[in-house]
């Protein structure tokens, strides 16, 4: 853990002069005051509105933790060269992430005190972000075999296209959940969430080798098409 | 520590960019490859310092296969163009963050950066606030290679080196590349468009031409008139 500190401090830096995660930071900060006016609960008695104001939160949570590994493309090279463990160092990045989750919704829980089945659908929002991120950065890796049309919308950090990617996924996750608790009812629908949240933290850190193997097999394809042309 | 390439062969779609059967630099040599644009130079480093995948044999430094192992990036110092730098540090950070990586003591980073500031004519280090991205193109070059110097490596791989630096700094550079050559017997692989350079820094110097070596000669007093009188015949033909 070395030479963490100093570059998770450089990629602050970087996410800063980031201007869509800038725009986030903003976003969030404008957002959190509804998170004290909205309900606890709806009139059917759940606590769903409480959740979703955090929502943003974790958006920039997870913009802050992917956001380097899109950087990564231009520095690969130098960090190819030099004894820079990128496995470990995005590890680390996924506990400050995990951790970041923990902190707001311990934060949430103190003020709202909300129900357990809230906190399980939070956790899990938190952590299947995550994943859709995941699954637009593979995607945006593989770009290139795209149509040529899509080609520069899957460029894994298109604002637009993360917009309108991150908003269609999510309604249909949103739509999965609220389907899941109609068919499983409140006691094994939060059981279900806790398990999924569970299974993603897990199956993501072994997922983080095979990601960064795919950057750098990525950085050599896209070396090789430029020298190609 | 001897670098070694075998078979080694990159193409790009059907067109063959480089082929060397066979190639030793022996450990403390320094070493100096030459050619037009597209020769093969950069495509040979870069895959030395396993940037890229051979489509045939493979490069070894000491025991180590470079794209088999990482054990050789522990004692590489590199710098090949300005992505290698991580410009959006500042140059002492960005050599404490390179110290840190080699082991190397806080007292003995400070030192080697003192050190250092003659090669940066008193700028570049100590500027307050100055990124590596906002800094000139002859200093962003001077922090690679600084870079690539600092952590005491057993071998230097540079592209180019010369390239945007003033001249007080060319000589400052082959000065400090001699130096640690001698003292520490660095095995040192320098590419470069300029015959003068080559010919005063290298022990031996390879010409590159579509990818073959074409000639392979051990460096001394007549060296530089040998070179001019190839490229001289290369425009003739």
């Amino acid at each position: 853990m070395k030479y963490t500190w100093t570059y998770l401090r450089f990629e602050l830096f970087l996410i800063w002069n980031n201007p869509f995660l800038r725009m986030q930071f903003i976003a969030c900060a404008l957002f959190s005051p509804f998170f004290f006016i909205m309900p606890d609960t709806t009139a059917n008695g759940n606590q769903f509105p409480a959740s979703f104001t955090i929502l943003p939160i974790f958006c920039l949570a997870n913009g802050i933790y992917y956001y380097p590994f899109s950087k990564l493309s231009t520095i690969m090279d130098r960090l190819s060269t030099i004894p820079f463990n990128f496995v470990q160092h995005f590890r680390l990045n996924y506990i400050l992430f995990l951790l970041i989750i923990a902190i707001v919704i311990v934060a949430v829980y103190v003020v709202k005190q909300p129900n357990i089945e809230s906190i399980a659908l939070m956790a899990c929002m938190a952590v299947v972000l995550v994943l859709i991120n995941f699954i637009f950065s593979y995607l945006g890796s593989r770009r290139l075999e795209l149509h040529s049309a899509w080609k520069m919308q899957f460029n894994g950090f298109n604002p637009v296209f993360l917009f309108v990617g991150i908003g269609v996924v999510m309604s249909i996750y949103m739509l999965s959940i609220f389907g899941l608790k109609y068919v499983m009812g409140n006691v094994w629908f939060t059981y279900a969430l806790i398990g999924i949240t569970c299974i993603i933290v897990i199956v993501h850190w072994f997922l983080i080798p095979s990601i960064m193997e795919e950057y750098k097999a990525q950085k050599h394809k896209k070396l090789e098409l430029y020298r190609e042309q | 520590m001897e670098i070694k390439a075998l078979q080694l062969k990159k193409n790009y779609k059907d067109h063959t960019v480089l082929h060397i059967p066979e190639l030793t630099i022996p450990g403390g040599q320094i070493f100096g490859l030459l050619g037009n644009n597209g020769a093969g130079k950069t495509t040979f480093l870069r895959l030395a310092l396993d940037l890229i995948k051979a489509d045939e044999g493979y490069v070894t430094m000491g025991t180590n296969k470079v794209n088999e192992s990482e054990e050789w990036k522990k004692y590489t110092g590199s710098f090949l163009d300005q992505s290698f730098l991580l410009d959006f540090m500042k140059p002492e950070e960005y050599f404490y963050f390179l110290g840190e990586l080699y082991d190397i003591r806080k007292q003995e980073i400070e030192d080697k950066i003192h050190r250092i500031q003659q090669f940066f004519g008193g700028e570049v280090v100590g500027l307050k606030g100055k990124l590596i991205r906002s800094l000139s193109t002859g200093n962003k070059q001077k922090c690679g290679i600084a870079g690539a110097l600092f952590v005491n490596p057993k071998v230097v791989i540079l592209d180019e080196p010369f390239n945007s630096l003033d001249p007080s700094s060319q000589i400052l550079l082959k000065l400090l590349l001699k130096d640690m050559n001698q003292k520490y017997g660095t095995t040192i692989i320098v590419s470069s468009h300029d015959l003068n350079h080559v010919s005063e820094l290298c022990q031996r110097v390879v010409i590159l031409e579509k990818g073959l070596i074409v000639k392979d000669m051990e460096a001394n007093e007549n060296t530089l008139e040998e070179l001019k009188s190839y490229f001289y015949q290369s425009i003739s033909l």
